[in-house]
């Protein structure tokens, strides 16, 4: 079970509400991590668009087949199997 | 052989060794560009914050009808990305919550001796010398030399930073997602914009995840914020200290959130239930989100700076790092609403070699 409440979008109020609208723009799930993180609203919205732009590529020239391997890499070392 | 050097350099960076390890270097550093070398780098960095924080809080892992509705595409919507940005400016909020500080417990602790040392040197003697012997692993040019998007980069950047530091040199390689980068580290450190965490205790998590990994770096980076915090010499060493849970120098709220700190860098939070347990007596849900980020963020940021090899602050330089506690949320809606009206036209194609 989570340490922090994992709120759901149709449960959002407030800052929290609309930081899922504006997230909305980029994602059309929500998955743990973000429901997590939106406990902080304005720090999720800032730290989404780093994470969108680097994962996922604007702007990035590497191909995704090399971005996955270092993924799959650094989570294999760090055990995480989220 | 550009994959296994993917992988090597991966391994070297989530292990934080990348740094020491000049064989590892040469055997790398052929296959991927300097662009590429700054976004594998980062890529990895990233997964070392989304491990940590996933595994601290102890996030459910997704079933897996649900892991087939994750988005596949491996290109962003570049379109999306700009409407995103957008709407962050016009959902501005109106007011920031404060934070949750107990001042007059902060002021009883803040005694000692504030010398003009950094804080790298008082923790991590002679590391910022042993890292400028060596180099940067990208060179690390500055607003002068840039164009094109690099040139566009450094110009959105001077709106909140007086001076170009090292990192945000390394970032106008990858300029497009440096942009992102930028209002992500004010936001965490500074006051102001949207934190509820003061960034006296802020600056103690950086300070024990920074001392943890080694990173003279981000030791010298942060010592005017943690100084206007006022982070005295004594502190900073009880902080990085094995026995800081004792020490009389922290309240039991920053005893907490170094803890905290500690076990998110050895990446053991999810382990030992003291950790939260010690954390939940004194902070707010938002408070825990947003320290658990920070620290998470800070074993990237110390891994991305250490496997690039970017030179510390030197002394006259560090003199010149923004040290304001509080940040204007103005300037930083100004920032991102400069980002949208200077949005690229067209986007960089991957190297597929």
């Amino acid at each position: 079970m989570a340490l922090i409440p994992l709120i759901k979008p149709e449960e959002a109020e407030g800052e929290q509400k609309r930081t899922f609208e504006i997230l909305s723009h980029i994602r059309t799930r929500h998955v743990y991590s973000q429901l997590a993180s939106v406990n902080s609203p304005f720090l999720s919205r800032i730290m989404a668009a780093l994470v969108y732009s680097l994962r996922e590529g604007m702007g990035t020239i590497l191909p995704s087949k090399i971005k996955q391997i270092a993924i799959i890499k650094t989570s294999q070392l760090n055990s995480c199997d989220y | 052989m550009r994959e296994r050097a993917a992988v090597l350099w991966a391994h070297h960076v989530t292990t934080n060794t990348a740094y020491d390890r000049d064989d590892v270097l040469e055997e790398v550093r052929p296959h991927f560009s300097d662009a590429e070398l700054v976004e594998l780098t980062a890529i990895s960095g990233l997964f070392n914050v989304s491990n940590r924080v996933h595994d601290t809080l102890q996030l459910p892992i997704e079933h897996s009808g649900e892991v087939n509705k994750i988005k596949t595409s491996v290109r962003v919507n570049t379109g999306k990305l700009k409407a995103y940005y957008e709407s962050l400016v016009s959902m501005w909020p109106d007011d920031f919550p404060s934070t949750e500080e107990d001042l007059d417990q902060i002021a009883e602790a803040s005694q000692g001796t504030m010398s003009e040392r950094r804080l790298d040197e008082i923790l991590l003697p002679g590391a910022a010398e042993r890292i400028r012997a060596k180099g940067p692993v990208v060179p690390l040019s500055g607003s002068e030399a840039a164009q094109g998007e690099a040139a566009r980069y450094f110009r959105l950047a001077s709106r909140l930073y007086r001076r170009m530091p090292a990192a945000l040199r390394a970032w106008a390689h990858i300029p497009l997602i440096g942009r992102s980068y930028i209002p992500l580290r004010l936001a965490m450190l500074h006051e102001g914009l949207g934190g509820v965490v003061s960034t006296r205790i802020k600056m103690m998590a950086v300070i024990k995840t920074s001392h943890m990994n080694g990173s003279a770096y981000c030791l010298a980076e942060n010592t005017p914020l943690a100084r206007a915090a006022g982070i005295m010499d004594e502190t900073a060493l009880a902080i990085a200290s094995d026995g800081y849970m004792a020490s009389p120098l922290l309240t039991p709220r920053e005893r907490a959130a170094i803890l905290w700190a500690e076990q998110i860098a050895i990446n053991t939070a999810r382990k030992e239930e003291h950790g939260f347990a010690e954390l939940k007596k004194h902070f707010s849900t938002a408070a825990i989100m947003e320290l658990t980020g920070l620290c998470g963020y800070y074993n990237m940021f110390n891994r991305f700076h250490d496997s690039l090899r970017l030179p510390p602050a030197e002394d006259g330089e560090v003199e010149e790092i923004e040290s304001a506690i509080r940040l204007d949320p103005e300037s930083v809606k100004a920032y991102l609403k400069a980002a949208v009206e200077n949005w690229p036209e067209e986007f960089p194609e991957p190297n597929m070699e």
